[in-house]
């Protein structure tokens, strides 16, 4: 083995803090373990990829016992350890052993500590400008009409709000913008530090809502199976789609394409992000809810007529799981797609393969509980209640995404009060 | 055992080649120790063929290439057909003749350092519970066994194991894998360090660039979509737009009566572009000035420019008075230093009284 992890850590460490330390994003980067060089090859790694909304970001941890600072999950980290603990209690072999038993890392791709950051700066620099107006104004008794000057700087002065179109909302757009770009840098630069660290067959991507969208334009960004004479003169330094092939892609909630048809970034039906020998990843898991309409628009379905992958593989590489379980209005909610059995009990297998000893009975006995809790007339109620509220058509662009979203977000809540706990 | 026989013992181990060593050692959990040893042989001599280069700066493809003996790759795909050929039995692992003739194939494409690098796989086939097995770079020859915990006898030539062909499957997973590591690794490494190196472009954009509002972001990624939506990592783009800008400027009008030709104006620029990472950073803006001053017109419509990416000169004309202005860009002194309110204050303190006003 060449560069050993130990010695790749601290060079990759080493460039981080030549990147600035306003980076949040690439501070969230360096990893929970740093093994030995048979170690780090034998464990394996889970990169999350959270969605949009506020999402606090891992943490370091106090070093302790001579071990390297460990990194805390951040908030979707936590939510994801949650919910597979649920997830593998039902089964003897696997109930109450944590990630790390497990054999596995977790990795972060935080940027909405980033998003987060510039909204405040944006903020800032609105309220400042805004005072200066004033004091100049009144310093030389300006009394012409300045009605729009006004309105651009206090609109902008507004952006540390904490109403949701700001904290929700405007990470899509953050994204949607040039900030894209440097989160897929600093993405990508997560992607590729984990492949070089643990190998690729042993990396795991699981992303939600937003952060599909940004895990596959990263992915489809990184991974390059050829390089043109141009890209190779200037350097351009990619992941091979063979060599460091993904073991797995998790797409939930899947708006890749959404994003896609606003911003004209990558189509997700015609990119490297798909899984055999013409992409970047073995398996292939698309999961998303009858009732979460941010996958009723532009929904990524690809048709099993060898347009996005030959039929055998189709069959064998790609899972594309359709959930009803309504346990939580929120249909959109990360937790709630891990709860459904279907879900759960699939990613289980492949995370442990091929060390998964659930019974078929196990299997069976966690699908009646969780059927259970999805109580009769909620799946009814929640569906007549979202059919009315939004239009499933394919949107024209951003007012027509944030129209549909935003009567999706006001019906949950309705039905929310209305829901036994 | 005698002492020269020992010795005899010492010398084989270390003169015999790992797979020729490890041939006669199969077990259940490592049926291909052959395989393995050659794999690990390759990588430990990757890995020093990669710290020799290092040495002398970034290894290219090319670099790493020429350190690799002729048809050492392929040498090792032949090991892996012929090995796991005489103990995969193609009735038990439907198209395993194909899938290690292909590697073979693939690690012949050059004869030296091949690529890409592909490895075996055994996953789970999440539909339906099988188990899939495959090269990684040639999934149309994959296999399939609906009952991956069958038992067979695998022949080792000096006798047989009995295993599942779940286990012999991830046996030869793990024999192969290695036989890169070392390349791949190192690959990865560098595409890290590209994508860490764009991101640090993007963060001089947002330290040096000027700063932008909500809007001149949405003009900036509208105006160089080109840029931003190719298909690799990019960095900033070279150019960035401006709409609907607030500023203040403080502004000469020479038509204003005699102790009023200095003042306050605020400036709205309604489009305008810089090239920020110029040598000397320019920008132009198409700008409309408000001001109060008796006797001119209150709107003023002309251009102004930006060098260094803050220091702001401007023309306006109002009703056909010449106006001249200039300005820190507010926004970017807000972002550098707190007080800035003060500072500009006192700034414009400084320039009346120089003025004797």
């Amino acid at each position: 083995m060449g560069e050993r992890p130990e010695e790749s850590a601290d060079a990759y460490l080493r460039t981080l803090r030549r990147v600035r330390s306003h980076d949040r994003l690439a501070a969230a980067a360096p990893p929970i373990h740093f093994t030995t060089e048979a170690g780090a090859m034998k464990r394996k790694a889970i990169i999350l990829v959270h969605g949009m909304g506020r999402h606090r970001a891992p943490e370091k941890a106090a070093a302790k016992d001579g071990q390297p600072a460990a990194l805390k999950p951040g908030a979707f980290g936590d939510e994801f350890l949650a919910a597979l603990a649920e997830n593998l209690a039902p089964f003897a072999a696997h109930k109450g052993k944590t990630l790390e038993e497990l054999g596995y890392d977790l990795h972060e791709i935080n940027y909405d500590a980033w998003f987060d950051e510039v909204r405040a700066a944006l903020a800032e620099q609105g309220k400042d400008m805004e005072k200066a107006i004033g004091a100049l104004g009144g310093k030389f008794g300006l009394s012409v009409p300045y009605g729009l000057v006004e309105k651009l700087t206090s609109l902008q002065a507004g952006f540390d709000s904490d109403k949701f179109f700001y904290t929700h909302w405007l990470d899509v757009i953050f994204y949607g913008s040039l900030l894209g770009a440097k989160v897929r840098a600093v993405a990508a630069a997560t992607i590729a530090d984990v492949v070089s660290r643990y190998g690729g067959a042993n990396v795991h991507l699981i992303a939600h809502s937003l952060g599909t969208a940004v895990a596959h334009d990263t992915l489809h960004v990184l991974y390059k199976a050829q390089l043109d004479d141009d890209m190779k003169e200037r350097g351009v330094k990619p992941l091979n789609p063979i060599t460091h092939q993904l073991a797995s892609i998790w797409m939930f909630a899947n708006v890749s394409r959404l994003v896609n048809s606003v911003t004209g970034f990558a189509n997700p039906l015609a990119s490297i992000v798909r899984p055999g020998d013409q992409g970047c990843a073995t398996t292939f898991v698309n999961v998303r809810h009858k009732l979460d309409p941010f996958t009723w628009l532009a929904c990524f379905d690809p048709a099993n007529d060898d347009s996005w992958l030959p039929g055998p593989l189709y069959a064998t590489a790609y899972s594309n799981i359709v959930t009803d379980l309504v346990a939580d209005p929120n249909t959109h909610s990360f937790t709630q797609y891990l709860r459904d059995p279907h879900v759960s009990v699939r990613l289980a297998r492949l995370l442990l393969f091929p060390k998964f000893a659930g019974t078929e009975q196990e299997i069976a006995d966690a699908a009646t509980a969780r059927a259970k809790e999805s109580l009769a007339g909620k799946y009814a109620q929640l569906e007549d209640a979202l059919e009315n509220a939004v239009r499933s058509n394919e949107p024209a662009g951003w007012k027509d995404f944030l129209v549909n979203a935003t009567a999706h977000g006001r019906a949950v809540l309705e039905l929310g009060g209305k829901f036994p706990s | 055992m005698s002492a020269p026989l020992r010795l005899l013992s010492a010398v084989l181990l270390v003169v015999l080649p790992p797979a020729l060593r490890a041939r006669e050692r199969p077990t259940a959990e490592q049926p291909f120790p052959a395989i393995l040893a050659e794999a690990q042989r390759l990588d430990a001599f990757a890995a020093g063929a990669l710290d020799r280069l290092r040495k002398l700066g970034i290894p290219t493809r090319e670099d790493v290439s020429a350190e690799f003996p002729l048809g050492d790759f392929v040498r090792f795909a032949r090991l892996v057909r012929s090995d796991a050929g005489a103990k995969l039995p193609e009735r038990e692992f439907p198209g395993i003749t194909a899938q290690l003739e292909g590697f073979e194939l693939s690690l012949a494409v050059d004869e030296r350092l091949p690529h890409p690098l592909p490895v075996f796989e055994a996953v789970p086939n999440l539909n339906n519970g099988a188990v899939l097995y495959f090269f990684t770079d040639r999934r149309a020859f994959q296999g399939e066994i609906a009952d991956p915990g069958r038992e067979f006898d695998l022949p080792t030539g000096v006798g047989v194991i009995r295993l599942s062909r779940l286990d012999a499957l991830s046996g030869l997973k793990e024999a192969i894998a290695p036989y890169r590591q070392a390349l791949a690794s190192d690959e990865a490494a560098q595409a890290r360090d590209y994508a860490l190196r764009i991101s640090a472009e993007w963060d001089d954009y947002f330290e040096r660039a000027r700063p932008q509002s909500p809007l001149d972001i949405l003009a900036t990624t509208v105006a160089e979509r080109r840029h931003l939506n190719r298909d690799e990592l990019v960095g900033p783009p070279p150019r960035q737009w401006f709409l609907l800008r607030p500023n203040v400027v403080v502004e000469s009008l020479e038509a204003a009566p005699d102790g009023d030709q200095i003042g306050g104006a605020i400036a709205l620029e309604w489009v305008g572009v810089n090239f920020w990472n110029q040598k000397l950073p320019i920008g132009v803006s198409l700008t409309s000035l408000a001001s109060d001053r008796e006797g001119v017109d209150d709107l003023g419509h002309g251009v102004s420019l930006y060098f260094a990416n803050k220091y702001c000169i401007g023309w306006a004309s109002h009703g056909g008075d010449n106006g001249f202005y200039f300005s820190i860009d507010t926004a970017k002194f807000v972002t550098s230093k707190r007080g800035m309110l003060e500072g500009y204050r006192a700034r414009l303190r400084d320039f009346r009284s120089t003025l004797g006003r």
